[in-house]
C-alpha cells in the first residue's frame, strides 16, 4: 500500500509537465498502454503473415499439381518451410506477445490501480526486443536455403542436419535459416522474462488500497499466473536452443547419437563425437512447450471470465475456484510434457505416468466450463460483439478440450499421434479459443485503448463469418484425423489410403480461403474505428472494474486523473442487490452507497 | 429487484431438466451405429471413419477409442445444449436483474469429483493395452514369432529377414525395401532404427505406431488377422481423386487395396513421400515367398544393399531387451572391482 502512495507522490512531484517528443511518446514508450498498444499492431501484423502461409499450406494440400499463389511451385522443402514458420511465427510473434504483452501490459496496471508497471524501462526492453527477433526471423525467408523447415518443434537429429546445416555441403554460412531461427526464438524468450517479470513485481507490489489478491479481476489473476509459469519455463527452452545451435555450428553433440548419415547431395556421414541422446532434445523442448500452451490459453480464460459477468449483468460463478483452477493447470502444466512423446520411443513406463497426469489436467479446465456456464445461468445477456466471441470461446474451448481426451488415452494416441485429428485440436484451442477471446478483447478495450468505439455491426459480420468458417477449417480435420491422415505431408497423392479423403482437404482449404477474407473486415473495422469511430464514454460497457470506472478513455498519462482510487469490493458486483443499478464499481465505498439509497 | 417468478422455477426443476438432458445426450450419441454401413465400416454417419482393424490387439485400442467417444459425445450434448438453452432463455429483458449469486459449492464439489472419477476410470482401464502393446516385456515370444530388421533412412523402408537359416547377419538374409511381407495369424516382432533423422512406422489397419529413432534400436510387435487378399474382397479399389490426375497416370486412377506403411514423423523434404506397402499372405505362401528371397540372397543374385545395412548395431532380437544408448548401459557391479 504504502508502495504505491510513494510511487504516486514520486509521480506527481516529477510532473511538472514536458510533452514527451514524437520519438519518446510513440517509440521509446515506457508508458505501459502504449508498450501495450505495439505489442499489438506487431501481433496483429503477424498474424497476418502466419496467416498466409498457412493458406499457402492449404492450397498446396488441396491442389498440388497447382502452383500457390505468389510462391509458385511448392515442393517438398518449400512446403515445410511454410508449415514451420506459420507455426512458429503464429506461436512466438503473435500468441503469446499478444496475450501478455499487448493485453498484460495494457490491463494490469489499470486493473490494479497502478499508474505504471514496477519497471518501466524493462518493459520497453521487452518490446524492443521483439523487433531483433521479428527482423530475423523474417530475414531467414531470404537467406539461401530458405527459413526454418524442421517443424517448429524442430526435432533433433533432423533439426541438426537438415539443409542449412553449417556442416553439410550446401550452405556452409552461420545465416541460415535453422540458425536464425533458434537465435530469433531465444530472443522472443527474452522479451517474455522481462515481460513476465515486470507483471509479477507489479502484480504483487502495486495494487491499489483495498485491491487484495482475492479482488483482482480474472484477468489480472490469468495474467500474474502465465507469468510465473512463464519465468519457469522459458529459461529451459532457451537453454535447449542454445545447445541445438551449439550442435549445429560447435559440434557438439547434446542431441547427436553419432555416425549419421544425411547429406542428401553427397551421402557424406554427418561427423559429430556422438554419443548424444535424440530424445533429449524432446524432453527439453517440450519441458518449455508444453506449459507455452497454456501460456497461450490462460490470459484467454482469464479474458473471456472478464467479459461474460460485464455482458450477462452477473457475479463470475466460482471466482476462488476459476483462480485455483488457473494455478492447477499452471501447476500440473509442468508435469505433463511427454504427452507429446508416447509414441517417441522413451520408456514406455514413462506414458503411463504422463497419461495420468495428462487426464487429469483436463479436470481444472472442465472445471472453469462449467463455473461460466454458471455465470450465464440466471443471467441477463447482452449479445454485444465482445460477448459473441466470449461465447464462441467457451463452446469452441469445450470441443477443443474433450478431443485432448481421446490424445491423453496412450493406446488411442498410438493410432492419432501426428495426424490430423492433433491439428484439429490444437486449432480448436488456440484459434476457436484464444483468438476469439483475443477478439472479444481488442473489441472490449478498444475504447480504454483508443477512445472510440469499434463499429457493431462489422463486429458481428466479422464474428459470425469467423465462427462459421474457422468450424468448416478445423472440424473436419477431425475426421481426417481419425481416417489416418498424418500430419506434414505436402500431399496425399501416394498415400492411397487416404484418397477418399482428399475432397475433405479440398474443403478445408476453401472454408479457410473464406476465414482468411473474412479477417479483412476486422482489419478494416480496427483501423477504421481507431479514427473516424464514435468517441466513447468512460465506461460504454457499465463495468466495475477500475480501468472502466476511474480511468477516462483512452486512458491518459498516469492512469488516474486525481489519486489513485481505492478499492471497496470485488470485481464482478452486478445486479448487486444493494443498489438499483446493475453494476457497482470496485471504486464505490459504503458510504456512498448509503448516499445513493437514501436519495430514492 | 430480482423477477423471482421468472427465475426460481428453473432452480427447483434443475434435476429433472437435468436428468432429461443426459438422457437425450445419451440416446443421441448411442443410438448412431458405430458402423453404420455394415458393407463398409470405414464411415460413420457418411463421413470418412476409422480403417478397419485387423490386427489381435486393434479391437481393444478401438474399443477404447468408441468409450471415449461416446463419453465425450454425450458430455459434448450436454455442454453445448445448456449454453445454447442459457443464452437464448436469459437473453436481456428490460428492468430484469440477474440472479445475484456468487457460485454453489456443491455444485463445484459435484462437478470436480465426478469427472476426476470419470477421468480416472479411463486411466485405469487403459493400462494394460499399453503394456501389452508397448512394453518389451510383454510380447510375444517362441518359436512362432517371425523377427524383422528396420532400417528406415530418408526416404525409405528397409527390411530384414532372417532368412530359412534363421539367423541375422548372414548371407541368406533377405533384404527388401518398401515392401514388408508377413504370414497372418503370426506375431511379428520387429527391431527397429533410424540411419538419419526420427521416422515413424505407422500400420494403420494393425493400430501400430513407433518413432523409429536413430541411436536407438525399439521393438515393436503386431499379429495381422486378414491377408490382403481377404481385405481386397471386402474392400473396392482405390480411386484417385480428380486433384491428382495428370495426363501422364490416367491410366492408373484405379489401385487394388493394399496396407499402407506410414511414415508418421516429420523426416525432411520428401516425408510425404515415403510409402511403403505391407503384404500379408497365407503362410504356406508366406514361406514360399521367404525360401525363394532366401535362395536368392544365398546365391548372390540379389542385392543385400551393404551401404544401408553395415549400419545395424548389435542387438538381440530375441533376449527382448531394449537397446538403450551407450551411457546408460546396465552395468552389474563385479566384487572384485
Amino acid at each position: 500500500m504504502s508502495t504505491a502512495a510513494l510511487a504516486d507522490a514520486g509521480h506527481a512531484h516529477a510532473h511538472d509537465h514536458h510533452e514527451p517528443s514524437f520519438f519518446f511518446k510513440y517509440m521509446w514508450s515506457t508508458d505501459h498502454k502504449m508498450i501495450g498498444k505495439q505489442f499489438l499492431i506487431t501481433g496483429l501484423t503477424f498474424f497476418l503473415v502466419g496467416g498466409l502461409l498457412a493458406l499457402a499450406v492449404r492450397w498446396h494440400l488441396a491442389w498440388p499439381h497447382a502452383n500457390v499463389p505468389f510462391i509458385g511451385e511448392m515442393g517438398g522443402d518449400k512446403y515445410n518451410q511454410a508449415f514451420t514458420m506459420h507455426a512458429s511465427i503464429m506461436i512466438f510473434l503473435v500468441i503469446i506477445p499478444l496475450l501478455s504483452g499487448a493485453f498484460g501490459n495494457f490491463l494490469i496496471p489499470l486493473q490494479i490501480g497502478a499508474r505504471d508497471m514496477a519497471f518501466p524501462w524493462l518493459n520497453a526492453a521487452s518490446y524492443w526486443t521483439m523487433w531483433p527477433a521479428m527482423v530475423i526471423l523474417c530475414a531467414s525467408f531470404f537467406v539461401p536455403g530458405g527459413p526454418a523447415q524442421s517443424g517448429w518443434t524442430s526435432y533433433a537429429p533432423l533439426s541438426i542436419i537438415a539443409t542449412g546445416s553449417a556442416q553439410t555441403s550446401n550452405t556452409p554460412t552461420f545465416f541460415n535459416g535453422q540458425n536464425m531461427w533458434l537465435i530469433g526464438v531465444m530472443l522472443v524468450g527474452f522479451s517474455s522474462v522481462f515481460g513476465s517479470l515486470n507483471y509479477v513485481v507489479t502484480i504483487i507490489k502495486m495494487r491499489a488500497p483495498g485491491m487484495t489478491l482475492f479482488r483482482m479481476p480474472l484477468t489480472v489473476w490469468s495474467l500474474f499466473i502465465t507469468a510465473i509459469l512463464a519465468l519457469f519455463s522459458t529459461p529451459v527452452l532457451t537453454g535447449t536452443l542454445f545447445m541445438q545451435l551449439m550442435d549445429r555450428i560447435a559440434g557438439t553433440s547434446f542431441f547427436n547419437p553419432g555416425n549419421l548419415f544425411s547429406d542428401l547431395a553427397t551421402n557424406k556421414p554427418f561427423y559429430s563425437p556422438g554419443g548424444g541422446q535424440v530424445l533429449l532434445w524432446q524432453h527439453l523442448f517440450w519441458f518449455y512447450s508444453h506449459p507455452a500452451v497454456y501460456l497461450m490459453v490462460l490470459p484467454a480464460m482469464g479474458m473471456v471470465s472478464d467479459i461474460l459477468p460485464v455482458f450477462a449483468r452477473k457475479p463470475i460463478f466460482g471466482y476462488k475456484p476459476m483462480v485455483y483452477s488457473m494455478a492447477s493447470i499452471a501447476g500440473l502444466g509442468f508435469i505433463v510434457w511427454a504427452h507429446h512423446m508416447f509414441q517417441s520411443g522413451m520408456n514406455p513406463a514413462l506414458g503411463m505416468t504422463f497419461m495420468v497426469s495428462t487426464m487429469f489436467i483436463a479436470l481444472p479446465s472442465a472445471i472453469k466450463t462449467f463455473n461460466w456456464l454458471g455465470t450465464l445461468w440466471g443471467g441477463n445477456i447482452q449479445f454485444r460483439t465482445p460477448m459473441l466471441f466470449a461465447l464462441s470461446f467457451v463452446s469452441m474451448f469445450i470441443i477443443g478440450g474433450l478431443s485432448g481426451i481421446f490424445m491423453a488415452a496412450t493406446p488411442v494416441d498410438m493410432f492419432i499421434h501426428d495426424t490430423y485429428f492433433i491439428v484439429a485440436h490444437i486449432h480448436y484451442v488456440v484459434f476457436c479459443g484464444t483468438v476469439m477471446a483475443i477478439f472479444g478483447g481488442i473489441t472490449f478495450w478498444f475504447p480504454k485503448m483508443y477512445g472510440r468505439m469499434m463499429n457493431e455491426t462489422l463486429g458481428k459480420l466479422h464474428w459470425f463469418l469467423t465462427f462459421v468458417f474457422m468450424n468448416g477449417t478445423f472440424f473436419a480435420m477431425h475426421i481426417l484425423g481419425i481416417g489416418g491422415h498424418q500430419r506434414r505431408i505436402a500431399s496425399i497423392e501416394l498415400y492411397r489410403n487416404l484418397w477418399h479423403m482428399q475432397y475433405l482437404n479440398v474443403f478445408i482449404t476453401c472454408c479457410a480461403l473464406a476465414l482468411g477474407v473474412s479477417q479483412l473486415i476486422f482489419i478494416f473495422n480496427f483501423f477504421y474505428s481507431m479514427f473516424a469511430g464514435p468517441v466513447a464514454e468512460q465506461n460504454p460497457w457499465k463495468a466495475n472494474t477500475l480501468e472502466w470506472t476511474d480511468a477516462p478513455s483512452p486512458a491518459g498519462h498516469g492512469n488516474w486523473p486525481g489519486a489513485i482510487p481505492i478499492v471497496h469490493r470485488p470485481p464482478y458486483e452486478y445486479s448487486s442487490p444493494e443498489i438499483k443499478e446493475d453494476w457497482l464499481p470496485q471504486s464505490t465505498s459504503a458510504g456512498a452507497i448509503a448516499q445513493v439509497s437514501t436519495g430514492h | 429487484m430480482t423477477d423471482s417468478g421468472r427465475r426460481s422455477w428453473a432452480g427447483r426443476n434443475l434435476a429433472v431438466w437435468g436428468l432429461l438432458l443426459v438422457a437425450v445426450a445419451a440416446l443421441t450419441v448411442t443410438g448412431s451405429c458405430r458402423a453404420d454401413n455394415p458393407s463398409n465400416p470405414e464411415t460413420f454417419w457418411g463421413m470418412p471413419w476409422l480403417p478397419e482393424g485387423t490386427s489381435t490387439y486393434s479391437e481393444k485400442i478401438d474399443n477404447l477409442f468408441y468409450f471415449i467417444f461416446y463419453l465425450t459425445g454425450v458430455v459434448f450434448v450436454i455442454t453445448e445444449s445448456l449454453l445454447v438453452i442459457f443464452v437464448i432463455k436469459y437473453r436481456r429483458r428490460d428492468a430484469v436483474k440477474s440472479v445475484y449469486t456468487h457460485g454453489n459449492h456443491n455444485l463445484e464439489l459435484a462437478w470436480t469429483l465426478i469427472p476426476a472419477g470419470i477421468l480416472g476410470l479411463i486411466a485405469i482401464l487403459q493400462k494394460s493395452t499399453w503394456d501389452e502393446i508397448k512394453k518389451p516385456e510383454f510380447f510375444p515370444k517362441g518359436p512362432e514369432v517371425v523377427h524383422i530388421q528396420t532400417i528406415a533412412k530418408q526416404f525409405e523402408w528397409n527390411f530384414r529377414y532372417a532368412g530359412t537359416d534363421n539367423k541375422f547377419g548372414t548371407k541368406d538374409d533377405v533384404i527388401d525395401t518398401n515392401h514388408l511381407v508377413v504370414p497372418v495369424g503370426r506375431p511379428i516382432v520387429m527391431t527397429q532404427t533410424s540411419m538419419d533423422v526420427i521416422h515413424s512406422f505407422f500400420l494403420p489397419n494393425m493400430r501400430l505406431k513407433q518413432d523409429v529413432v536413430p541411436g536407438m534400436q525399439i521393438k515393436v510387435w503386431f499379429q495381422a488377422t486378414k491377408t490382403t487378399a481377404q481385405m481386397r474382397e471386402t474392400h473396392g479399389k482405390y480411386v484417385m481423386p480428380a486433384e491428382f490426375v495428370t495426363d501422364k497416370n490416367k491410366g492408373q486412377v484405379q489401385e487394388d487395396w493394399m496396407y499402407e506403411i506410414v511414415c508418421a514423423e516429420l523426416c525432411g523434404i520428401q516425408h510425404g513421400e515415403m510409402r511403403g506397402y505391407m503384404e500379408v499372405l497365407e503362410e504356406k505362401d508366406y514361406e514360399a515367398w521367404l525360401a525363394k528371397q532366401s535362395a536368392g540372397f544365398a546365391s548372390g543374385d540379389n542385392d543385400p544393399k551393404d551401404e544401408v545395412w553395415s549400419h545395424w548395431k548389435v542387438g538381440d532380437p530375441d533376449t527382448g531387451e531394449r537397446l538403450l544408448p551407450k551411457f546408460v548401459e546396465k552395468k552389474t557391479v563385479k566384487k572384485e572391482e
